[in-house]
């Protein structure tokens, strides 16, 4: 039998032409990043066009009598009369597990000098979402060590949560404070001190950052030894527009690929209204109607088909997921302006920052009462959801009352009981930079907070209170938070496990003063 | 020249005027051209601009240029344009050049569409396989 298909292979050979048949065009305008080409009778939408001299661009206005092409690339050398052909290609970048650890722009080459990424595969930049029966419900935390992230409003693999706020707020901290989280985890798992832990790597996209704040971001992740976990895709303001529109689509080719091999992923958009303004600017020029604040009208499907590839895929599947954090920023708390209300609809929940509360200090400026979680109690432990259960209730209760706080001596006990409460629980999440918790560390506190261990300590010093009590903990009752950590008990029901840990915070009290 | 969209749609309109069964009509666009010269309407120099766009479109359409590292005598010319006619259809404008860097077959560009035979297109597509 293999000697008749060796014979077909031969003759197939054989007969096969040596004539190639391409399909060119003819550049008649070029400008602000867009070409005009005449021509390209074959060309399909979004297809690769090649301009010669590793110069690519991609189709995206087919009309009538000529094609616009996008062009990506050093197009410098790109001249009125140059040809270009079309390469039956649809953009894509090349992935592989080698990607991890290095900067890259929107094409997928290496920025950082360090060579060539040996790609696996080359995965497509548009990709239709996992369909339904694909799809699995979020069940398993991320667990991004802020505090009152993981204890309110939490965040589950395979979940898109958005992080809205004004500049400076700290947005991009929360961001790169989990992608820490998960490295930390990650080289615990490894080293055998956190059991049934799957790795979640993390991509970060940066979307017309500045390139100084790409490069701080860079340094942070290499000094927290995150890198290895991390890729980051880069497409700075320097940019053209082009690559911008393109860079979160590259990400999101990285993390399919990762996906599809059945690894848990969590890629951050940073952030998602440079990219839509990018958009706009290619649209533009292209000649494109424009809506509402000059965005095209398809500005909503930029994002949508962007977040619906982050999913959670059932066993059969792969298992993998992607979790996704858009980042958008608003202009002077606006929510309701037009960019900030598409991506809050497609997105599984919102952490809102806001200014005034950065100001007043509480950093994380989270405002817990206007972020959610979708996805909610499903995707945290059994642990935190027994310590945590409270605690946004608590919160909600002390808003509700804060205005009464003036009156001071003339409330009643449980008024005043609910205040100093509340405003000891700000104090406990108020959290730093760059320093994200582990879960048995969340567990301790929130537990001491519920069982009242934080009641007599004064509001100024509870974080001194806080980190003593870690410190004791890590120094001396290490097996406890190995329990803790790694056999996740309910804190509420088994009531054995309750009474060592009340005992081990009672110990610290008393040498606490 | 800047071409208004209302000129567009009128040269559009006057181009599909001088189709005749599905192809350009030499006659219909002479005609029409020196009457829009004669009657001088308003904008007619931007109709002219976009209808000679349009025509040059068509007529690169079917186009052919045939790039042979040796000259090709009429047998071989006949034989290539039967051929392209069964794929392309009748009406082919044919040009003949000699291009000695191909080393030998024939590179054919009809419209849009590059048909490369020739020696050293296959040759760059083998260097370019590896």
């Amino acid at each position: 039998m293999s000697s008749i298909l060796q014979e077909l292979e031969q003759q197939i050979a054989g007969i096969t032409a040596g004539v190639e048949k391409s399909n060119v065009g003819v550049v008649r305008q070029v400008g602000d990043g867009v070409c005009k080409v005449e021509g390209l009778s074959d060309v399909m939408l979004n297809e690769m066009v090649d301009f010669g001299g590793d110069v690519f661009g991609m189709a995206l206005n087919l009309e009538e009598s000529e094609v616009g092409v996008v062009l990506l690339g050093d197009y410098a050398a790109v001249k009125e009369g140059s040809e270009c052909r079309t390469t039956g290609k649809l953009l894509s970048v090349p992935v592989g597990e080698a990607i991890l650890g290095r900067v890259v722009n929107a094409l997928g080459e290496p920025i950082d000098g360090k060579g060539a990424i040996a790609a696996v595969a080359n995965y497509p930049m548009e990709k239709i979402a996992p369909g339904i029966i694909k799809r699995k419900s979020v069940s398993v935390p991320v667990q991004t060590g802020i505090m009152s992230i993981d204890a309110m409003i939490p965040i589950g693999r395979g979940q898109r949560e958005l992080i809205i706020g004004d500049r400076a707020t700290g947005k991009t901290t929360i961001a790169v404070d989990t992608i820490i989280s998960q490295a930390q985890q990650n080289k615990a798992a490894e080293q055998g001190k956190l059991l049934n832990h799957k790795p979640l790597y993390c991509i970060y996209v940066a979307i017309g950052q500045k390139l100084s704040n790409v490069a701080r971001i860079h340094k942070i992740l290499e000094d927290a030894g995150a890198m290895e976990y991390t890729t980051i895709v880069s497409a700075s303001a320097s940019d053209a527009a082009a690559m911008q529109y393109i860079a979160p689509y590259a990400g999101c080719a990285i993390a399919e690929y990762l996906m599809d091999k059945g690894q848990d992923v969590l890629i951050v958009f940073d952030d998602l209204s440079k990219h839509a303004v990018a958009y706009r600017q290619v649209s533009l020029i292209l000649r494109r109607p424009s809506g509402r604040e000059a965005y095209p009208g398809d500005v909503f499907y930029l994002h949508s088909r962007l977040l619906e590839r982050s999913a959670r895929l059932t066993a059969a599947a792969g298992g993998g997921s992607i979790t996704a954090l858009p980042i958008i920023e608003t202009q002077a708390g606006d929510v309701s302006a037009y960019i900030p209300t598409n991506v809050i609809s497609i997105t599984d929940g919102q952490i809102y920052l806001e200014t005034d509360l950065f100001y007043q200090g509480v950093r994380p400026a989270i405002s817990v009462g206007l972020s959610v979680s979708r996805v909610g109690s499903a995707a945290q432990t059994k642990t935190i959801k027994s310590v945590a259960g409270t605690t946004k209730l608590d919160l909600a209760q002390y808003r509700e009352l804060q205005a009464f706080a003036q009156f001071g001596s003339d409330l009643d006990a449980s008024t005043k009981s609910k205040l100093e409460r509340g405003a000891r629980i700000v104090e406990l999440f108020k959290q730093n930079q760059y320093s994200p918790l582990g879960m048995e560390m969340e567990c301790v506190y929130l537990f001491a907070m519920q069982n009242g261990f934080f009641d007599d300590v004064a509001v100024a010093d509870v974080k001194r209170f806080q980190a003593a009590l870690g410190e004791f903990f890590t120094t001396r009752k290490g097996d406890l938070l190995d329990k803790l950590r790694n056999e996740k008990p309910d804190l509420k029901k088994d009531t054995a496990m309750v009474e060592i840990v009340k005992q081990a915070v009672t110990d610290f009290k008393t040498s606490w003063k | 020249m800047k071409i208004s969209k209302t000129a567009a749609v009128n040269a559009r309109r006057l181009f599909g005027l001088c189709q005749t069964g599905g192809r350009l009509d030499d006659a219909k666009v002479r005609l029409a051209v020196t009457r829009l010269i004669e009657a001088q309407p308003r904008d007619f120099r931007a109709v002219l601009a976009a209808f000679q766009r349009l025509v040059r479109l068509d007529l690169d359409r079917r186009k052919v240029t045939v790039e042979s590292a040796v000259e090709l005598d009429d047998a071989t010319r006949q034989r290539v344009i039967a051929g392209l006619a069964k794929q392309y259809g009748t009406g082919l404008t044919a040009e003949y050049q000699t291009t000695p860097s191909l080393l030998g077959g024939l590179r054919i560009r009809v419209g849009n569409d590059v048909l490369d035979g020739s020696v050293l297109g296959r040759l760059d597509r083998l260097a370019s396989a590896f």
